[in-house]
């Protein structure tokens, strides 16, 4: 029961009928008493032309005399059965037109027409008094006319407007409901639309047929939305079949390598390679997964961030200790520009972003490179932000890998050989990082080399 | 001394038993938390290791009831390495913390940090056979010979005389000397190690600093 109340065609048709109802009751109440107020005027108006009538002929003493001598005559021509009339002199009845009987009040002396209903009685009647003077003498005329002559009338007409008004609201309901039914059934198709896409046909789209606008919205939205679940769908499952992918090559070690150990007496010095072999493929898998937690955890936002104000100049020079030696070994030197020397940030965060650029600008740059490290403030979409870049001198990236580099496992070239120590997935985190702290990162070539730019937001600094 | 491993995986606990006797402890265990504590109640250990993740009751349960009666040491293991985890388990008064999958090597640092943290005194001048190390002048001698050495390189010495005869990984390396605390590609460690080396063991018939082929570097006058 409820749930056919919570039905919008029902709600819909309920509504539009309860308004047509209203307003078709209201236009019957004002016609009825409109009706009824033009009966009541013209029973008031019969009542004023007798009396003014027999008004007139008393005017003349002749008259009155007779009427005086000959009351029945008079009650013969004025009379018929349903009328009142009366003619009072002090307290003698002139003329008793009443065969209803009906009791009359007492009256008081008015030159004017006075109206009154007499509703108390079995036969409910209308009249009208006035005093008139003949020879100086008050003469109390009453005239009266029976309600029924004006029920007669407005009894029928009752009827039928009520019938008419109760055919309308029917037909008011089964309009409205066949209207909201064929207005929604774009809805109902959306529903049968939505309800056929599963993960199996992510690539199917609504498509709906003249819909209303409202519903043409909703559908665009709709499909919009599921633009974005089958990128991002798809993305998940290259990286899912990505991330298998590499933990093959260690297993892959694994398994081999101690099968052959397994398969003849080996002396301890043989046992223990293969051993430490193996340790170092189990801290590859570790890492992978340590990476994949990060990143799946940046994606959930349930990474908290230790936010702390961090003096650029000393956390960046330590971070180039790391690659001191490297360095020297491959003829590159660091320079370090700093524009702003502070910023707020997760320092763990923020050192596994600088150390993970500089070290892809190594790896990738080869020798004799000079990488230079730069802040600077920035405006972007009237926002403050401080840059740090990481340029690496005369190398550049080709256009058709800039916008792909920040994806998981994304490799320039497509050989797997160079995984070196974050799989492919450095750069990735690099971006959850910059995700997670509210900012942005982009690649892109300059005059001076390639240069990894990552954004944080400064309003950190007030925040903090 | 003896070591209390509160942990339901069976094959973990035995091998940390194994590995703890080898190194020189005693360690016993119990594989639920209701058995741990009672375990707890009964003897005295020194230290405890507690996984968090337990059949009965969790280990942050036990690491409450245990606080009501016990300031033991506790190290808890977690599968978790959430912060808040962390937070919650140093709250609740444990006193270290390790994320599952650990390498023994780090455990045992810790145990031996913290059942020596009540009689670590700082000392200014570190030794190890002929080799001194003086931390107010930041110099080292060999032999009562001057050697000249970076500030990393000093650090890393400083860090390795702290723990003589001690496994080193390059993980702790990283951690003490350059402060990551995130997995890296340690190949900078190795040579960081072998110009250290260069500088200290070259001209001498006795080397101090060993490689330990697969877990790190130890520091030792012995071979």
């Amino acid at each position: 029961m409820f749930k056919s109340i919570r039905s919008l065609e029902l709600r819909i048709t309920l509504l539009a009928t309860t308004c047509a109802a209203m307003v078709l009751c209201a236009v019957a109440l004002m016609t009825y008493l409109g009706i009824n107020q033009i009966l009541i005027s013209q029973q008031d108006r019969a009542l004023v032309d007798r009396i003014e009538r027999l008004e007139t002929l008393l005017q003349d003493s002749r008259n009155i005399e007779q009427i005086i001598a000959r009351p029945k005559l008079y009650q013969n021509m004025l009379g018929n059965q349903d009328n009142l009339f009366l003619l009072i002199h002090g307290d003698q009845i002139l003329i008793n037109i009443n065969p209803l009987g009906i009791p009359l009040p007492k009256f008081t002396l008015q030159p004017q027409i006075q109206f009154r209903d007499l509703s108390v009685h079995a036969y409910p009647t209308r009249i009208a008094w006035k005093t008139i003077q003949i020879n100086r003498q008050p003469y109390l005329l009453i005239a009266g006319k029976q309600w029924s002559e004006r029920k007669d009338i407005i009894s029928p007409f009752q009827k039928h407007l009520f019938i008419y008004v109760v055919t309308g609201i029917l037909a008011i309901f089964i309009l409205c409901a066949i209207t909201s039914r064929l207005g929604l059934n774009s809805l109902r198709t959306l529903r049968e639309q939505t309800h056929a896409i599963s993960i199996h046909k992510l690539e199917q789209r609504l498509n709906l047929i003249h819909p209303p606008g409202e519903i043409e919205q909703l559908a665009s939205d709709i499909n919009a939305m599921l633009d974005r679940i089958e990128i991002g769908y798809s993305q998940l499952n290259r990286f899912s079949e990505d991330i298998a992918h590499e933990f093959r090559t260690p297993l892959n070690n694994l398994i081999g390598q101690t099968e052959i150990l397994l398969m003849s007496e080996r002396s301890p010095v043989q046992y223990q390679e293969v051993m430490i072999s193996n340790l170092e493929d189990y801290q590859r898998l570790k890492r992978m997964i340590d990476s994949m937690l990060f990143l799946a955890r940046a994606d959930t936002q349930k990474v908290c961030l230790n936010k702390q104000k961090i003096q650029l100049q000393l956390f960046i020079e330590n971070i180039f200790s790391i690659f001191e030696y490297q360095a020297e070994e491959q003829h590159c030197n660091f320079v370090l520009e700093l524009e702003t020397t502070e910023l707020v940030a997760d320092p763990e965060l923020l050192q596994q972003a600088l150390y993970n650029l500089i070290s892809n600008a190594l790896i990738h740059g080869g020798n004799h490179r000079t990488i230079y490290v730069h802040s600077h403030r920035k405006t972007i979409n009237n926002m403050s932000m401080i840059a740090l870049s990481v340029i690496t001198s005369g190398l550049e990236i080709s256009p058709e890998h800039l916008s792909h580099i920040f994806e998981r496992f994304y490799q320039c070239n497509s050989s797997r050989q160079n995984t070196h120590q974050t799989g492919g997935l450095g750069l990735s985190i690099v971006a959850s990082i910059m995700t997670l702290h509210e900012g942005t990162y982009h690649a892109v070539n300059r005059a001076e080399g390639i240069s990894f730019e990552v954004i944080f937001p400064e309003a950190y600094i007030e925040k903090l | 001394m003896c070591i209390l491993i509160i942990e339901d995986e069976v094959k973990i606990a035995s091998y940390l038993v194994k590995g703890l006797n080898e190194s020189g402890y005693e360690a016993q265990c119990a594989h639920s938390g209701l058995e741990g504590l009672e375990k707890l109640k009964m003897h005295a250990y020194s230290l405890v290791i507690l996984d968090v993740m337990l059949p009965d009751i969790d280990g942050w349960t036990v690491l409450k009831v245990l606080r009501q009666f016990s300031k033991i040491p506790v190290i808890f293991l977690t599968a978790k390495d959430q912060v808040i985890d962390r937070v919650k388990g140093l709250e609740l008064g444990a006193d270290d913390y390790l994320a599952k999958p650990f390498s023994y090597i780090e455990l045992l640092a810790r145990i031996k940090s913290l059942l020596r943290r009540q009689q670590y005194v700082q000392e200014n001048q570190l030794e190890i056979a002929n080799l001194k190390l003086d931390l107010i002048n930041h110099k080292v001698w060999r032999n009562k010979q001057l050697i000249e050495l970076s500030k990393k390189e000093f650090n890393l010495l400083h860090f390795m005389l702290r723990h003589p005869n001690e496994i080193i990984t390059r993980r702790q390396i990283a951690s003490e000397v350059w402060h990551i605390n995130f997995d890296t590609d340690t190949n900078f460690i190795d040579v960081a190690v072998r110009r250290l080396r260069n500088k200290i063991d070259e001209a001498h018939d006795i080397k101090l600093i060993h490689t330990v082929r697969g877990l790190g570097y130890k520091i030792s006058a012995e071979k």
